[in-house]
């Protein structure tokens, strides 16, 4: 085999696992995977909802608890907050929060 | 051992030009390259799996936001993505059309004659149009009366119609029963066309024939219908006569109870169904769509075989692509599970739809789904639709939300 493959196939498998030791053991929460894209615009958009990974858990917990009692007002957000109990809202807190760059 | 074998199968999936398919065997195959199976794709690269996805085109057209591509207001360019963001992540993506799956020996089969192992498939393969479904609708009559119900060349058909039609023409849009792709989407174009002949031909007018009473956002619809195109969109729900009967393409006619129509531009989206894949596989039912087990997405059919997206049935969730997008993640987290021998946890899934009921504005639709028994319900109280008689600057405001939705999926689809 060709050295110049196997040196590609060496860092395409590193790109591959990027992340990976992370979440590997450590599933998400449920509802984990919905939030992200809506959230995950972090550049400068300014129309788009607000960015996550800038957020504490705290910040997350407590917004999504407001729109689920419904003291704030929204779009989508009073709707898709009721269909988590407090206790999944804590964890999916800690999961978005915790992915913030430190 | 198995970091031995991992480390190979990475290795291998890189080599996307090797001619030896037969020899590779990653562990996970996916079919079908669009908002399921490239983000299903996507999402076992980061849980470390190796990855082989078998996609025919060279080019992904995407659907949401195409309805604004008929009517001038977004380039088809927009709706474009290639996939060497995939390949460049370490997925190796192959160029073939799956045409088997034989589940006992764990094999896809592909066109051009290669086979793939697989330890787990992922099937995402959208919709197939119907064309036995409507008397009449058949492959040439859907050049004449284009459904555009997959973003592609159908889009451009059907904008270059309505663009080359002369004020005072009719347009005819026709919407199947349940279940299909896109609930809202017939209402988002009816909406757009209404808005472009407003502005541009007002002499034209749209009659919207519906083979139901009763869809999506439909407060919302007629309201904008309503307040924003009272002289230019007519609506004949089923009860009155809305259901297309039969079509005659060369007359360039459309018979449904309410009458007979000859329109300048005409477009029809005929009933669809899971594709001829799912069907040769044994993974589809009587309704022709595939029935699925709602934590993992396997199929009920075949042991081995996952299956999400539009071509799935797990309950209640609609067929979106917001939907396709959620699933494909759950899917993923829920193979690489099975592969590691832990079972998957029971997921909630949300669904989040923005509709445009005119350029620049939107409104939306909201659910989040849980596992009840055996199936994916939608949570009562979780489940809503934009309010009735807001201000036009919320309107703007989802409409900028789709937008960014748009942007922000296909970036980590194809990006």
């Amino acid at each position: 085999m060709p050295l110049s493959v196997g040196s590609r196939s060496a860092r395409v498998v590193l790109l591959c696992l990027v992340g990976a030791p992370a979440v590997a053991d450590d599933v998400p929460p449920p509802g984990a995977s919905s939030c992200a894209v809506c959230h995950a615009a972090c550049g400068p958009v300014p129309a788009a909802p607000p960015c996550l990974r800038n957020r504490t858990p705290d910040q997350i917990a407590e917004a999504l608890d407001a729109y689920r009692t419904g003291t704030r007002t929204g779009t989508v957000m009073p709707y898709l907050a009721k269909g988590f109990s407090r206790e999944e809202i804590r964890a999916l807190a800690e999961h978005l929060g915790q992915a913030a760059p430190r | 051992m198995t970091a031995t074998r991992r480390t190979v199968l990475g290795g291998l999936s890189a080599l996307a030009a090797a001619p030896a398919l037969g020899g590779a065997r990653p562990d996970v195959v996916v079919v079908g390259g669009g908002f399921g199976g490239a983000t299903a794709a996507r999402a076992l690269c980061r849980l470390g799996l190796g990855v082989t996805l078998v996609e025919p085109a060279r080019t992904y057209h995407a659907c949401p936001l195409s309805n604004a591509v008929l009517v001038g207001l977004r380039p088809m360019a927009s709706q474009v993505f290639g996939y060497g963001g995939l390949a460049a992540a370490g997925i190796r993506v192959v160029h073939d059309r799956a045409v088997a799956i034989d589940g006992s020996a764990r094999r896809v089969r592909l066109a051009g004659g290669d086979s793939l192992a697989y330890d787990r498939l992922i099937v995402s393969p959208g919709i197939e149009i119907r064309l036995d479904a409507i008397p009449g609708y058949d492959a040439s009559a859907s050049e004449m009366m284009p459904h555009a119900w997959k973003a592609g060349p159908q889009t451009e058909t059907l904008a270059r119609r309505l663009a080359a039609m002369e004020d005072g023409g009719l347009v005819v849009l026709t919407v199947p029963d349940n279940p299909y792709r896109c609930p809202p989407g017939p209402y988002e174009r009816a909406s757009l066309i209404a808005d472009y002949l407003k502005a541009r031909k007002p002499r034209s007018k749209l009659i919207l024939l519906d083979a139901k009473d009763v869809f999506s956002k439909q407060p919302l619809f007629e309201e904008a219908w309503a307040t924003r195109y009272p002289q230019h969109l007519e609506y004949v729900p089923r009860a009155r006569g809305g259901r297309l009967a039969e079509v005659d393409a060369s007359a360039m006619t459309l018979r449904a109870e309410a009458g007979t129509f000859r329109p300048s531009v005409a477009s029809v989206i005929p009933p669809q169904r899971a594709p001829e894949i799912c069907r040769a596989a044994g993974l589809t039912d009587a309704g022709g769509w595939c029935p699925v087990d709602p934590v993992s997405f396997e199929s009920r059919r075949v042991s081995g075989v996952h299956v999400i997206g539009d071509a799935a049935m797990p309950g209640a969730m609609p067929k979106s692509a917001f939907s396709a997008n959620d699933q494909a993640k759950v899917c993923a987290q829920a193979v690489a599970d099975l592969l590691r021998g832990r079972a998957p946890a029971p997921p909630k899934l949300v669904n989040v739809c923005y509709s445009l009921v005119a350029p620049g504005r939107a409104v939306s639709i909201a659910g989040v789904y849980g596992i009840e028994w055996d199936t994916l319900v939608a949570i009562p109280e979780a489940a809503g639709i934009s309010p009735v008689g807001a201000p036009e600057n919320l309107r703007a405001q989802e409409a900028a939300h789709g937008e960014a939705w748009f942007e922000a999926v296909t970036a980590e689809m194809f990006g």
